[in-house]
């Protein structure tokens, strides 16, 4: 089993986030936070999980957190 | 008659004065110093001196009455004209009375010359002659402050707020070419997130601010430690008269700052942190969103949503497109968040307007200066200058917030009016989008 990578789960907006988080949790995705305003959720998973937390109704994308940084190369 | 060597003050103030609305709009047209540079005819050099002293006897000098090659201001006093005769060329002060019209008319005088043209004020490469000036100023003003105050040096602060000619004087390229100096708007009412490194809650020229902030970054304070983040503050909501005769170089000054620690100290984070600042900023309906960091990869589903989520709330994501082009050869495509479509990719301008070199292409919406770009440090520093798309991002927000004041309109009607208000360019819409952010007047 791989280690647990972080994911963002995008809800189609109006989705039940609650119970779209539990029937994550059955799928093995530990949720860290929710973003209410995004309509997200942001957790952990086993990559091999990720197709099957796609399939659930109300997911519309399973997308690995990123890293993130000032723009490359701010030229001073 | 009139030393050929103006007094420095006068110099200045003709300098300052040539400085109008439109040359600086031009981004830098020639400025002329009133004094006019004769050519004359290679074989007919002794024939052009002796027509000038015809004109103004005993008042041409030449370089050749001079030991060396030093030309001394004392040795030309009371000249009214220099003839190089070397360089077969003289220079004629305006007060002579026969610089600007009295050659040219056909007379046998004039035979000897071949041209009759302006002096221009010349400045270092890649420099904005406006913005140059007025640093000039601001500088030249700055010193002769502190003389009057003693030599101490600290009869300077909270001068230049009740100056008035420091919120004439004393703007950076980046807000002039925005209009930001003259708007009637302020930002008053709005409020403006910048989600990046933190801010320097230390600096000066926040003090009495209301600014809410919150650390997305584990373990880390909103305190700015990198600098990029109170860098981006200062350009977006800056104070209108920084002391000290320091320039302007905020956009919409009385706008209500929130600050969203999304980056680390080193300049790092992820996905989640970003998003995470976004949702504060949303939920604390800030109608303008700032960002100017990015990613690799995208566009993401995660980011799109969020654009659009914003949007629906009322509140406007401003992105950096990314520094990664090297044009014209190389042209990057946008970033992460700012190519997703619901967020508002910002390139980057340098002082003559042109797209900068290092700003990338692709879906890009707006463009703002970019290069060299004065703003707020963290302390003690206090002030330096940035270049990037980062540093044109939070000139496009500050833009944003003024006319959010000024028409009420938030969300896409305000991206929508923002882009509609822009200042074409030409140059291609994947570079600049609809052109130079503009600040509603």
């Amino acid at each position: 089993m791989a280690d647990p990578v972080e994911y963002i789960v995008t809800l189609a907006p109006g989705a039940p986030a609650a119970a779209v988080a539990d029937a994550l949790r059955a799928k093995g995705f530990t949720a860290t936070s929710v973003l209410a305003e995004l309509a997200m959720l942001v957790g952990t998973a086993d990559p091999d999980t990720v197709e099957a937390c796609k399939s659930i109704d109300g997911v519309t994308a399973v997308e690995p957190s990123q890293p993130i940084q000032l723009p490359p190369g701010d030229p001073q | 008659m009139m030393d050929i060597l103006t007094n420095p003050d006068e110099m200045l103030e003709k300098m300052l004065n040539s400085l109008g609305a439109d040359s600086v709009a031009e981004g830098g047209a020639a400025l002329e110093t009133g004094r006019r540079i004769i050519t004359f005819n290679p074989d007919a050099i002794a024939q052009g001196r002796a027509s000038l002293n015809d004109l103004a006897p005993g008042s041409i000098a030449s370089s050749s009455d001079f030991d060396g090659d030093d030309i001394t201001a004392e040795g030309l006093s009371g000249a009214s004209g220099l003839v190089f005769e070397e360089l077969g060329v003289a220079i004629l002060d305006e007060a002579s009375g026969m610089a600007a019209s009295s050659f040219g008319d056909g007379s046998s005088a004039t035979a000897a010359f071949s041209a009759n043209e302006p002096e221009i004020f010349m400045f270092p490469a890649g420099v904005d002659p406006a913005e140059y000036l007025r640093g000039f100023a601001a500088a030249a003003a700055r010193i002769r402050d502190d003389l009057a105050a003693g030599g101490g040096g600290g009869g300077g602060e909270g001068e230049g707020a009740d100056d008035p000619a420091s919120a004439v004087l004393g703007n950076t390229w980046g807000i002039v070419a925005v209009r930001a100096n003259t708007s009637r708007f302020t930002g008053r009412g709005i409020k403006i997130a910048i989600l990046d490194t933190g801010f320097d809650f230390r600096h000066p020229d926040f003090a009495g601010r209301a600014i809410v902030h919150r650390s997305f970054i584990s373990g880390e304070t909103t305190q700015d430690v990198n600098g990029h983040g109170t860098h981006c503050t200062g350009t977006a909501a800056g104070p209108r008269a920084p002391a000290g005769n320091i320039p302007r170089y905020g956009v919409a000054f009385e706008a209500n700052i929130f600050i969203g620690k999304v980056l680390s100290n080193t300049g790092g984070g992820t996905s989640a942190s970003v998003l995470a600042g976004m949702n504060w900023a949303i939920a604390n309906r800030c109608e303008v969103i700032s960002m100017s960091l990015g990613g690799g990869g995208g566009p993401y589903a995660y980011y799109t949503q969020a654009g659009q989520q914003a949007l629906n709330a009322g509140c406007l994501i401003i992105a950096a497109a990314g520094n990664s082009s090297n044009r014209p050869g190389t042209i990057s495509p946008c970033g992460a968040p700012a190519n997703s479509p619901t967020i508002m990719a910002c390139a980057a301008l340098d002082p003559n307007l042109g797209v900068a070199y290092y700003s990338n292409g692709g879906p890009i919406q707006i463009a703002a200066p970019g290069s060299s770009v004065f703003s707020s440090v963290p302390m003690p520093t206090r002030y330096g200058p940035k270049t990037g798309t980062s540093m044109a991002t939070p000139h496009a927000a500050g833009c944003a917030a003024l006319l959010a004041q000024a028409t009420g309109l938030r969300g896409n009607a305000l991206r929508a009016a923002l882009r509609a208000r822009a200042r074409p360019l030409p140059l291609p819409v994947t570079a600049v989008g609809s052109g130079l952010v503009q600040a509603v007047q």
